[in-house]
């Protein structure tokens, strides 16, 4: 299977008539987060400098052991762009676990929208060492699409700043 | 003999000096901030105009210009009107705003500890507690913690306490084992989340929330989510937060082994806030 197919069913919301519902996104997300680690994984599997950093690590999670990777050839390299690549696999990958696993949490088409534009900044960081990534076309959504109601989210830590006001 | 101006009596004297300037209400209204030159301009202008009132409305005028530096993502200057405000008449809002542009320069310990020395003279004080809270909340540490929890129970004892202060003390508590247990460096930890949460700050008004969650990669994710902006905002708050830290990098503020041991264990990143209130 061409893990391509992922990336087409989490974006197949946008041609819905009408809102998504809240399944429909928490699956777009997690099917995003996945094309985007296969194919991130077929990239490491075929550069030596990331394969070595890749089998180097006797972490058993293999989301992690990516993660992982990406911090090891930037300290190496001492390259920020390797470390911008793993800060947004690292944000991905957790919008995907409250998408999976968070079910009291909110997730709506704002989720959604950046999930596409962390994504979109990810897809740009790789195509910067390796032009050939993501060969899709990523067509970000409008602004101006529709939000679905969810339910109250329950948030492990909440921090919330004030307004300066008058 | 005085020979007295007759402009005097036409009150001339008196309109020299106007009433203090309204705050237009796109500064005041959440969202992403108007940066064009059309409206530098205006504010600029509005300054000038602030500058001469009479001396009883200094503190308000100089509150308000506060108030317009920070708009305009001039926060040293921001600060320095707040400074200035408080030396004409010290209120709890000129405080308040005078604490978050202290957090606005990277000062936000300086913050903590300005605004315990206002609490330990007006410990009743809820405005100043919940701008202390709020910063104190985003920059976790053994003295954020205990400055929050040394003026909690003057707030419980108030007859409209705050529900979202009930949990405080297990939060922080939680919070602060979590981050020991995952060996996260937290003065670098804070360093990174002011540069965060102020690269937010330069293009939206309005709340920013903090969502942090472990994911099952034991990393820690901290994302930013802010009211009013867009996906294309997001793009934008990514590259300056990556130029920011190439720039402390630069500065040798922080190493780059530093940076890249760090991330395995926390993440920092930025999302758009849902459009239907969440509960607190």
């Amino acid at each position: 299977m061409d893990h391509k197919d992922f990336y087409n069913l989490g974006r197949k919301i946008d041609l819905l008539e009408g809102n998504p519902s809240e399944a429909e996104l928490r699956t777009s997300i997690g099917r995003i987060y996945y094309y985007v680690y296969h194919e991130i994984l077929r990239w490491v599997n075929c550069e030596t400098l990331l394969l070595n950093a890749y089998y180097e690590s006797e972490i058993l999670s293999t989301h992690k052991r990516l993660i992982d990777t990406f911090a090891k050839v930037s300290k190496n390299t001492q390259k920020l762009i390797y470390g911008k690549i793993c800060r947004l696999i690292g944000a991905l990958h957790t919008l995907r676990c409250n998408a999976d696993y968070q079910l009291h949490q909110k997730i709506d088409m704002q989720t959604y929208k950046s999930t596409l534009a962390n994504f979109e900044d990810l897809k740009e960081a790789c195509e910067q060492l390796r032009p050939d990534m993501f060969q899709i076309d990523i067509n970000t959504i409008s602004e101006t699409l529709g939000t679905t109601q969810t339910t109250n989210a329950e948030i492990k830590v909440k921090k919330r700043t004030i307004r300066i006001l008058d | 003999m005085i020979i007295i101006h007759p402009s005097f009596f036409l009150g001339r004297y008196h309109m020299a000096q106007p009433m203090v300037e309204k705050l237009p209400e796109f500064i005041v209204t959440e969202g992403r901030k108007d940066l064009s030159l059309e409206k530098f301009t205006y504010l600029n202008n509005l300054i000038k105009k602030m500058n001469l009132v009479r001396i009883e409305d200094k503190a308000e005028a100089l509150n308000r210009t506060g108030i317009i530096y920070t708009y305009m993502n001039d926060f040293y200057k921001a600060l320095e009107s707040f400074q200035a405000s408080l030396q004409y008449g010290c209120t709890e809002i000129s405080f308040s705003n005078y604490l978050q542009a202290l957090e606005r320069i990277g000062e936000y310990k300086k913050a903590l500890n300005e605004g315990e020395k206002y609490l330990d003279l007006h410990p009743n004080n809820r405005r100043v507690f919940q701008t202390l809270f709020s910063i104190a909340h985003k920059y976790p540490s053994d003295s954020s913690r205990s400055q929050v929890l040394k003026f909690m129970n003057y707030q419980m004892d108030s007859s409209n306490f705050d529900s979202d202060y009930k949990n405080i003390k297990d939060e922080l508590e939680s919070e602060m084992a979590l981050l020991k247990n995952l060996e996260i460096d937290l003065e670098y930890y804070n360093l990174i989340s002011n540069l965060a949460f102020v690269e937010v700050k330069k293009i939206q008004i309005g709340p920013v929330d903090f969502h942090t969650f472990l994911n099952d990669a034991a990393q820690l994710s901290i994302m930013i989510v802010a009211k009013g902006i867009s996906t294309s905002d997001i793009r934008l708050l990514n590259k300056n937060f990556d130029l920011r830290i190439q720039e402390l990098i630069d500065n040798n503020v922080i190493s780059f082994d530093k940076y890249a041991e760090q991330m395995t264990k926390f993440v920092h990143s930025f999302g758009i806030a849902s459009d239907v209130t969440e509960a607190a």
